[in-house]
């Protein structure tokens, strides 16, 4: 009870500063502006806007870029709908059913729809987060050294294996690069400089925020420019807002969708369009009306939009208990935080008890302020569809320059984020998912100190592994992911194979 | 799914597929050779008491890891054709013909607007910089007529620069 009462306070604090609310309004139109124009993802809204958090107070940082997240992983919706193009992955799932009802005349009300199943989503998975993270904290204090080290190697593996439907062995590759990156600089153990190079600039590491920056930023900014393709809105927009009834006989839809979405961002890595996929074809299975998705029904348009938003709150569960993201937003959320000097983990709880109510608080007032700035909004955004990229997309590239630099006021870094944005933009053109790299890159440091440390403690021995049941279930978790991994590997290239002969 | 996306004709699988080919087969060379670059670092670092406690004993393990990941894919893709592929892909007509091709040159433009824009960063005033290079990439981009271009290239860094320093207080580089 107290505990509610906590976040009832926090909630009350949050919508009395005025200075928040602002930040949170501000933050949620402008993740919506970035989400609707396609190619730039909720992650590339953040590694954007995360400049303006730099000289913030924590809960207006807070506030701010969870409105942004909120904002941006809606805002794709609108290009989905109206131009078959989702200005998000996570809005791909969207356009199956959107676009066909645009075409019918029907777009505004899709849009509608869409904000509020974005809004029911996302306060769905608020509840969740807030009812599970505590239970959570108490499982993740039982965590030793040889279970962290298995969770970062849990995370990368099924990052891997849920970032791509192909072969699940490139998404392992990019994880394992990710971690490789992260070995660069001072060990945590020794403080031994390893991978250096006598450089003083990479003693310190490869700066997360930079690297996200140009893995997301101007990899896509590359890839977008390279080949854009012209847009042409169908149909008339016309009514916005829906009839109440329309949710009432989608509750079962709503509900199912919302519960795929909050797993899905449990999941480490597996991210907003995972879901969304998920949550579409589990709908589409499951609805008496299944057989009409794709012709253009509102089922269709909300199954996806409930289940990638509620995999906001979801991947904020992992994050906050065992500093692991759920989503590659949320990896550049603890990017931020990290900057800000929060450390998500078991220890947060303790150390900083204000948090998840601060989280929970300022998640709800974001998902409010996007309800109202997108149902508000709907018509003008697909007027910014009319904007050609090749203005918007170069007006990006100052805005990342000045993210990689404010990060830790060095030109360095703005070098490292281009370089990472070539790496990321090669990645991308062979069909490489970018996503465990930069779990990789979050958990490299968490897997070789907490294996190390194990061994340290058990004298070199793994046997003492078989004694711990967290443990265990860890590892038979990684063994059955490797498993599977390889089957729909060898059945991957089999096919390619066959395509070949 | 949109028209861009919907699925290639089996033709244009095979084709694809077999350029893949050819790129994992360069890929998993590059990863063997980047895996034993890697091993033979780590093992080079100082040994504490055992090395399984070392800074490098973890690296060694990733070292390890890539080279076999690389094994993995050359030959996966040799079975369908990736060694001469890969080789098909380097050679200098194939090179030549890529890099005249029109998304390679329009691509290559707009990576080196951005190499310019980074490396002259401490050297030229922000404000300026990022003017030339909008202008710069949005008349290579034919993004607007000009009358447009040059407003929109001036007025945004200025925008940018005072909202960041002033109203948000961030460092510029």
């Amino acid at each position: 009870m107290e505990y509610f009462q906590h976040i009832f306070g926090m909630f009350a604090a949050m919508a009395k500063d005025p200075w928040i609310i602002a930040l949170i309004f501000g933050g949620a139109v402008m993740g919506l502006l970035v989400g609707v124009i396609p190619g730039l993802t909720a992650t590339m809204a953040l590694a954007l806007l995360i400049n303006i958090s730099y000289g913030m107070p924590l809960e207006r940082a807070v506030a701010f870029l969870l409105a942004v997240y909120v904002g941006a992983t809606s805002g794709g919706l609108c290009s989905a709908i109206m131009i078959n193009i989702p200005g998000t992955p996570a809005a791909a799932a969207t356009s199956l059913d959107g676009f066909p009802l645009a075409k019918k005349g029907m777009g505004g009300l899709a849009l509608g729809t869409g904000f509020i199943a974005s809004f029911i989503g996302t306060v769905f998975s608020i509840l969740i987060m807030l009812t599970l993270t505590p239970v959570l904290y108490r499982l993740a204090m039982k965590f030793g050294h040889w279970e962290m080290f298995l969770l970062a190697l849990f995370g990368i593996m099924i990052c891997g294996s849920m970032s791509t439907d192909k072969d699940p062995i490139k998404g392992w590759i990019v994880g394992f690069l990710g971690f490789a990156l992260s070995m660069v600089g001072m060990e945590e153990i020794y403080a031994f400089p390893r991978f250096t190079f006598g450089s003083l600039q990479l003693k310190g590491g490869i700066p997360l925020i930079a690297t996200l920056i140009g893995v997301f930023g101007i990899s896509e900014v590359l890839g977008v420019l390279q080949e854009s393709v012209p847009y042409k809105i169908e149909g008339k927009i016309g009514r916005i807002i829906p009839p109440l009834g329309v949710f009432r006989s989608l509750l079962p839809s709503v509900l199912r969708s919302g519960v795929i979405g909050v797993i899905i961002g449990i999941i480490p890595g597996a991210g907003e369009d995972v879901g969304a996929w998920l949550a579409y074809d589990m709908g589409k299975r499951r609805s008496k009306d299944g057989d009409k998705f794709g012709t253009g029904v509102l089922e269709g348009v909300v199954c996806p939009e409930v289940a990638n938003n509620a995999v906001i709150g979801g991947a904020m569960i992992p994050l906050l208990t065992l500093a692991v993201p759920g989503s590659p937003p949320a990896a550049m959320f603890l990017a931020a935080m990290n900057l800000h000097g929060v450390r998500p983990g078991p220890m947060l709880n303790i150390e900083n008890p204000a948090f998840l109510p601060m989280v929970g608080a300022a998640l709800m007032c974001a998902s409010l302020a996007m309800l109202f700035w997108g149902l508000l909004l709907a018509k003008p955004m697909v007027g910014i569809l009319k904007i050609k990229r090749e203005i918007l997309l170069p007006l990006v590239v100052p805005l990342t320059v000045i993210g990689a630099y404010g990060g830790g006021v060095r030109i360095f870094d703005v070098y490292l984020m281009l370089f990472a944005g070539v790496i990321g933009y090669v990645l991308r053109q062979m069909d490489y998912p970018l996503a465990p790299m930069v779990l990789g890159l979050i958990l490299g440091p968490l897997a070789d100190v907490s294996f190390r440390q194990a061994l340290m403690q058990s004298r070199g021995r793994v046997m003492p592994l078989l004694e711990r049941p967290i443990g265990l279930i860890l590892l038979a978790a990684v063994a059955w992911l490797i498993w599977t991994g390889a089957v729909r590997a060898r059945t991957y290239y089999r096919k390619m194979d066959a395509q070949t002969e | 799914m949109s028209e861009q996306t919907q699925k290639p004709t089996s033709e244009a699988a095979g084709f694809r597929g077999s350029r893949l080919a050819g790129a994992d087969f360069i890929t998993g060379v590059l990863l063997i050779l980047f895996g034993a670059a890697f091993l033979a670092g780590a093992l080079n670092m100082r040994v504490y008491q055992r090395f399984l406690i070392s800074p490098g004993f973890f690296p060694a393990i990733l070292g390890v890891l890539f080279i076999f990941f690389g094994i993995f894919l050359a030959c996966t893709s040799s079975r369908r054709g990736g060694c001469a592929d890969a080789l098909r892909i380097l050679s200098p007509a194939s090179l030549k013909k890529s890099f005249t091709s029109p998304v390679f040159k329009k691509g290559g433009v707009v990576f080196l607007l951005i190499l310019g824009y980074v490396a002259l960063l401490g050297v030229i005033s922000f404000v300026y910089l990022s003017m030339a290079y909008l202008l710069l990439t949005f008349f290579f981009l034919k993004a607007a007529r000009w009358y447009w271009i040059i407003p929109i290239a001036i007025a945004a860094p200025v925008i940018v620069q005072y909202v960041f320093t002033q109203i948000f207080r961030i460092p510029m580089p």
